[in-house]
């Protein structure tokens, strides 16, 4: 059996469109081209999963954590609490996806708590216990046959929840914002890149679909000069997306507003981006 | 319009030279843990280990024809097994996908000695399609010859067969120097000197090697340096009597200074470059008596009589005088052969 496409976002630098990208490109599967689409929050920030089902905090840990799952019957639990995460999988236990509002959209939620738990595991286990479980669940045959296509949101890091889910990829991108900072710490998430893909056999591999430009800023002449720089360079050039997003105030609305970035007009301009950015992946990942 | 700023080429080349390395080397690094129980061994390599898994449950059977050989090789596994149960196998197989399971191409002790350990699985790095038949043999013959458990004939085995392979199938004229041996087989230049030497080596010293007489290959190397048979014959029988590797640096020494010596008579009967010599040189002694004993020799002969007088006057009492009397006889001698 062939594997699904699993697509990973990923940088280690915060707040460069890892998250804004993984609900996009979900909504855009299951909405626009009506895959059944699954989610996986696999950052320990919660914000993916926050897109979807709001802030859950537990009174007692303070820790973030799943909201409580829209199928689950207290009369009928087995010991189970009602919650579900990606955590699960670094525990021996089974995520439930949840269902979004979204048709053909599920996602399994961040953990704060457990997902800390699972990155403090000892050293020699983690080979063991966590680098390898994403990819194992993911396999699984009923949740091979349930899903179109997979997308993951990774932490910010290159830790060993990153490892997990970049073991797991058929795909990556990479957000970047054109800024120096930036641009110096993508040479260390490509490090990551080349360990996994160069451990890859072939008929697995890990394909770095591209780095896509993001948050752009129009009237700044460094971005336009530096994405240049990145798009003509011979050796890495054709990595460097060939479409991009400017830095958008809807953005940040549709988060506020739990809504879709595709319930625009099409003549809003963040929509048309938006659009031209996925079905550059798509047609990377299908065709 | 003018570009004001761009990347700096640091970052540039590092993004650029992890690009190109990950577009070259798709798949190289591709290690797996695989249980032991679908990775099969290969027949046909050609390392000669007798023992099998069949033997490893409960050791070599009393009545099996190679048992002394099996349970030598069973001994060592179990010391492997050990350090595997402490610290795991820690350079990885390589394996090949061969049909529903795996083939071994290097790593047969490894696979064994985690069996003895009680493993279920093993580190491999797998290799998608099935090397060339040729690549296969060169893998495992390097492998081979990279393990140090092995007797010193069984690593000239294997890369006399090394280099055969290689002739037969990449370069049949191949000059094979230490060049050539080092990029071949990944070891030290001295080794590869040592090797060569010991595998261009005369037969006396094959057949030891073969026998087991001689084990160590910088012993073998310092005799098959040996400069005639007679020599290496001496190194050779020395060693079979158990001379340490500095008593045979010190003898092949002491040989080359004996050499030496004897070179250094037969040069003075040659003409030798350089100015022409123009004077005997008498040379030298410290018994006095010497002198003095030449000197009543001289002129006890009737031709010299005439110096009767002159010789006695002589003084011998140290080597001062008898240097000046000496001298004096050599004066007097010349005179009357010239004369």
């Amino acid at each position: 059996m062939k594997t699904k496409p699993v697509l990973g976002f990923a940088n280690q630098k915060g707040g460069v469109g890892k998250t804004t990208w993984s609900k996009i490109f979900s909504e855009y599967m299951a909405l626009i081209q009506e895959k059944d689409t699954l989610g996986i929050d696999i950052d320990s920030q919660t914000s993916f999963t926050a897109r979807f089902f709001g802030i859950n905090k537990n009174p007692v840990t303070d820790f973030k954590e799943p909201p409580i799952h829209p199928y689950y019957d207290p009369n009928n639990a087995d010991g189970w609490d009602g919650r579900s995460s990606i955590a699960d999988i670094f525990f021996g236990k089974l995520p439930k996806p949840y269902p979004t509002n979204i048709k053909h959209l599920d996602i399994i939620p961040s953990d704060e708590g457990n997902l800390f738990k699972a990155e403090n595991i000892k050293r020699q286990e983690m080979a063991e216990k966590v680098y390898g479980q994403l990819h194992s669940f993911i396999n699984l045959e009923d949740v091979q046959e349930s899903y179109d296509i997979f997308v993951i949101d990774t932490p910010p890091a290159k830790g060993p929840l990153t490892i997990s889910a970049f073991k797991a990829m058929t795909h990556l991108v990479i957000p970047l914002e054109i800024e120096l900072q930036a641009i110096e710490g993508l040479a260390g998430l490509l490090q990551l890149w080349k360990q996994e893909a160069m451990s890859r056999p072939a008929d697995f591999p890990l394909t770095l679909i591209g780095i896509l430009p993001n948050k752009l800023h129009s009237r700044r002449g460094s971005d336009k000069d530096l994405l240049t720089d990145l798009r003509n360079d011979p050796s890495y050039g054709n990595y460097v997306m060939p479409v991009q997003m400017v830095d958008r105030m809807e953005l940040p609305l549709c988060d506020l507003e739990q809504k879709s970035i595709f319930q625009y007009a099409d003549s809003n301009p963040a929509k048309q981006e938006a659009v031209s950015v996925c079905e550059y992946i798509y047609k990377r990942i299908f065709q | 319009m003018k570009k004001k700023y761009s990347l700096p080429s640091g970052i540039s080349s590092e993004i650029s030279s992890t690009i190109d390395l990950v577009k070259n080397n798709i798949g190289t690094l591709n290690y797996k843990i695989i249980p032991l129980e679908v990775i099969e061994f290969d027949p046909n390599n050609p390392r000669d280990l007798v023992i099998t898994r069949e033997d490893l449950p409960h050791g070599p059977r009393g009545d099996d024809p190679f048992y002394e050989q099996k349970m030598q090789e069973f001994e060592s596994l179990k010391q492997t097994a050990e350090t595997i149960k402490k610290y795991g196998v820690r350079n990885a197989v390589e394996i090949y996908k061969f049909g529903n399971s795996y083939r071994l191409i290097h790593g047969e002790r490894r696979c064994l000695s985690s069996i003895l350990a009680g493993k279920k699985d093993i580190p491999a790095k797998v290799l998608d399609e099935k090397p060339n038949d040729f690549d296969i043999r060169l893998l495992q013959l390097i492998e081979n010859v990279q393990r140090e458990d092995l007797t010193l004939n069984d690593t000239l085995n294997n890369i006399r067969q090394v280099i055969k392979e290689y002739k037969q199938h990449i370069n049949s004229s191949v000059d094979v120097n230490v060049v050539f041996l080092e990029g071949l087989i990944n070891r030290s230049k001295t080794q590869c000197l040592n090797f060569l030497a010991v595998l261009n080596a005369p037969e006396d010293l094959q057949i030891s090697i073969k026998n087991g007489e001689i084990k160590s290959l910088e012993k073998a190397a310092i005799i098959a340096k040996a400069k005639s048979d007679t020599q290496r014959n001496t190194l050779l029988k020395s060693c079979v009597e158990g001379a340490s590797l500095n008593e045979l640096k010190q003898a092949s020494i002491q040989q080359k200074k004996l050499k030496g010596l004897s070179r250094s008579a037969m040069s003075n009967q040659k003409n030798r470059p350089g100015k022409k010599a123009a004077k005997i040189n008498l040379g030298s002694t410290i018994n006095i008596n010497v002198v003095s004993k030449l000197v009543n020799l001289v002129s006890n002969d009737p031709l010299y009589s005439v110096f009767k007088e002159q010789f006695t006057r002589m003084s011998f009492d140290d080597y001062s005088s008898c240097s000046i009397a000496f001298s004096s006889l050599i004066q007097l001698m010349e005179k009357i052969e010239f004369s």
